[in-house]
């Protein structure tokens, strides 16, 4: 079978009709694995006997009638989401050999379901970086060319749907870090609206950013992740307490009217030809089907860059500290208890981290407050106050999700400011709390995947999901 | 690009309880520079943070009700920390002589 061009509502049907078992579905995705795992690197971690135990209950429920949407569903979970008594090690050596005493909470309603963990995905070094390649532990390859990044940092977690190593994956977006992988493996990434999916139990980077999220291969199959992964928490304080739907409610129906804001500034000199062509066809095929475009301006996209990295490495900064050896994490060697810590912190930190430590102690240190971080906050603002503006006459924005299709391998690993500045589209989604969908729209003439972002209103993840899946059942391209 | 000054550069690694060899502090030098150089980008923009706009951006911080739940099992706590002989505590190198 071929797990690439399954929906998971097709795999519900399979299972519940005894199609193909549970254990027959995970066998199709480790043959896959068996295959190819060697050549992309998708996974730190794989859990073939805990799939297999996960198999035999979701197979269980099955037969007793009680299968839920996601039982007997194989997923890869990025490695910095707590697994229970399972290595979850954010790519870094700092927690190489760190076991969580607990499940977060999107895990705990995983499970809750039955689901089966195929593995934990490789990473960018607890989280930070476009392209996987900071990961302490291995070079995951983008499965349509494997010659080029598969983006990140949740590039193990698209390169395993894209490879067809499994149905669907977990990732993490604190900038970008679901749909930016999810376009370069032309498949789909949902970044949630913050405050929709309990962070408790994902390692926090930037906790004003970060939302957990699902990247699979359509909208449709990420909203039914969604349905499961949403929703208030108690130990979550930023989890906002909404009454959960179904995020596929309005899936079918005709876009006639919704309107499209396309602002001018995503458009520019920076992005990719071939990426523009193909982002603006998209639009003009939803306009003919209904949907109104919407010309607009965003002047302060050009102050994304610096305003994101400066509140997220000040976050990153104040988060990672608590690494220090002692309750958990690599312990360093030292006479004393400061040296200890310091040891500790130079081994276990990889050069980006390091980085991004650095520049957010900078810009929150005496001196530097009010330049840096409070006029990056100051920005924040501004860059709410124009997506407000452009809601008022649109109900959803439409951007190209990267300037440029996958990068080489290596190419970009040295220069941090290069890196930086190719996060330009995906930030100021991360910066306002908006939902994002990003989706496949094309291909450039090398025949890489090139990825469109439908960005809505906090809380409407419904209306993108509409339009993803209007366009998706048009166009089949990437999927 | 400027380069970023070794003073400086030691004062946030010591904030940040890190530290650097000379030829690591060399490269982290010039490419802190070049990292500060695309943030000063914002140093020139007139624009002044609102304090009382942000309480508006997250109306959602609920607290949960307080009721006393069980605690976390110890050894499970533990399981990841250099703990001492009886398993119930973990361990630091002396912090006074």
């Amino acid at each position: 079978m071929d797990i690439k061009s399954t929906s998971l509502r097709t795999l519900r049907e399979m299972l519940d009709s005894k199609e193909i078992s549970v254990s027959e579905l995970c066998g199709e995705c480790y043959k896959n694995i068996g295959a190819a795992e060697n050549e992309i690197g998708a996974f730190i971690t794989l859990t073939k006997d805990i799939a297999e135990e996960n198999a035999a209950s979701a197979q269980k429920r099955i037969d007793e009638g009680k299968a839920a949407f996601l039982t007997g569903i194989p997923l890869a979970v990025k490695d910095n989401i707590c697994t229970d008594g399972i290595k979850t090690t954010c790519a870094s050596k700092m927690l190489a050999d760190f076991v969580p005493p607990y499940d977060a909470t999107v895990v705990e309603k995983l499970k809750g379901q039955d689901y089966v963990l195929l593995g934990k995905a490789n990473m960018d070094e607890f989280a930070m970086g476009g392209s996987t390649q900071t990961s302490a532990f291995k070079v995951t390859k983008n499965p349509v060319d494997t010659s080029r990044v598969p983006g990140g940092s949740s590039g193990g977690s698209a390169a395993a749907v894209a490879a067809g190593f499994a149905p669907a994956a977990l990732g993490s977006d604190t900038g970008g870090s679901i749909r930016q992988p999810a376009a370069f493996c032309g498949v789909t990434g949902l970044k949630p609206t913050y405050g929709r999916v309990s962070r408790y139990g994902l390692v926090a980077f930037g906790s004003s950013l970060d939302q957990i999220g699902p990247i699979a291969n359509s909208a449709l199959d990420c909203g039914e992740i969604l349905n499961v992964i949403a929703g208030a928490d108690p130990r979550d304080a930023t989890c906002a307490n909404k009454t959960e739907a179904n995020f596929n409610r309005l899936a079918g129906r005709s876009v006639q009217g919704i309107r499209i804001a396309i602002p001018e500034e995503y458009y520019g000199e920076a992005v990719d030809g071939e990426v523009k062509t193909a982002v603006m066809n998209a639009a003009k095929e939803l306009e003919s089907q209904g949907a109104v475009l919407v010309n607009c301006k965003m002047p302060s996209l050009k102050y994304g860059i610096p305003a994101y990295y400066l509140i997220a490495c000040a976050e990153a900064a104040s988060n990672l500290s608590r690494y220090d050896g002692i309750k958990y994490g690599l312990r360093g060697e030292g006479k004393n208890y400061k040296e200890m810590i310091l040891d500790s912190r130079n081994k276990g930190f990889g050069n980006e981290v390091k980085r991004r430590i650095l520049l957010g102690n900078y810009a929150l240190s005496s001196g530097y407050f009010d330049a840096y971080y409070r006029k990056a906050c100051a920005l924040r603002q501004r860059i709410i106050g124009e997506y407000e503006d452009m809601f008022g006459s649109a109900d959803v924005v439409l951007t190209p999700t990267t300037p440029t299709a996958a990068f080489k391998l290596g190419s970009t690993e040295t220069d941090p400011v290069k890196m930086y500045t190719a996060d330009i589209m995906t930030v100021p989604v991360n910066i306002a709390g908006l939902p994002a969908v990003s989706v496949p729209c094309g291909r450039t003439a090398e025949g890489l995947p090139i990825g469109m972002s439908i960005v809505g209103r906090k809380f409407d993840e419904y209306t993108i999901i509409q339009i993803a899946d209007a366009y998706q059942r048009t166009c089949k391209e990437g999927l | 690009m400027a380069k970023m000054e070794k003073a400086a550069l030691l004062h946030i690694a010591e904030l940040s309880k890190l530290s650097f060899t000379d030829e690591e502090a060399e490269k982290m030098m010039e490419q802190m520079g070049d990292i500060i150089d695309l943030m000063d980008t914002i140093r020139d923009v007139e624009l002044e943070y609102d304090d009382t706009a942000d309480k508006n951006e997250v109306p959602y911080n609920s607290l949960r009700e307080d009721e006393a739940m069980p605690s976390a099992d110890t050894e499970k706590l533990l399981q990841n920390a250099v703990t001492d002989s009886t398993g119930n505590c973990y361990t630091i190198p002396k912090m006074m002589e």
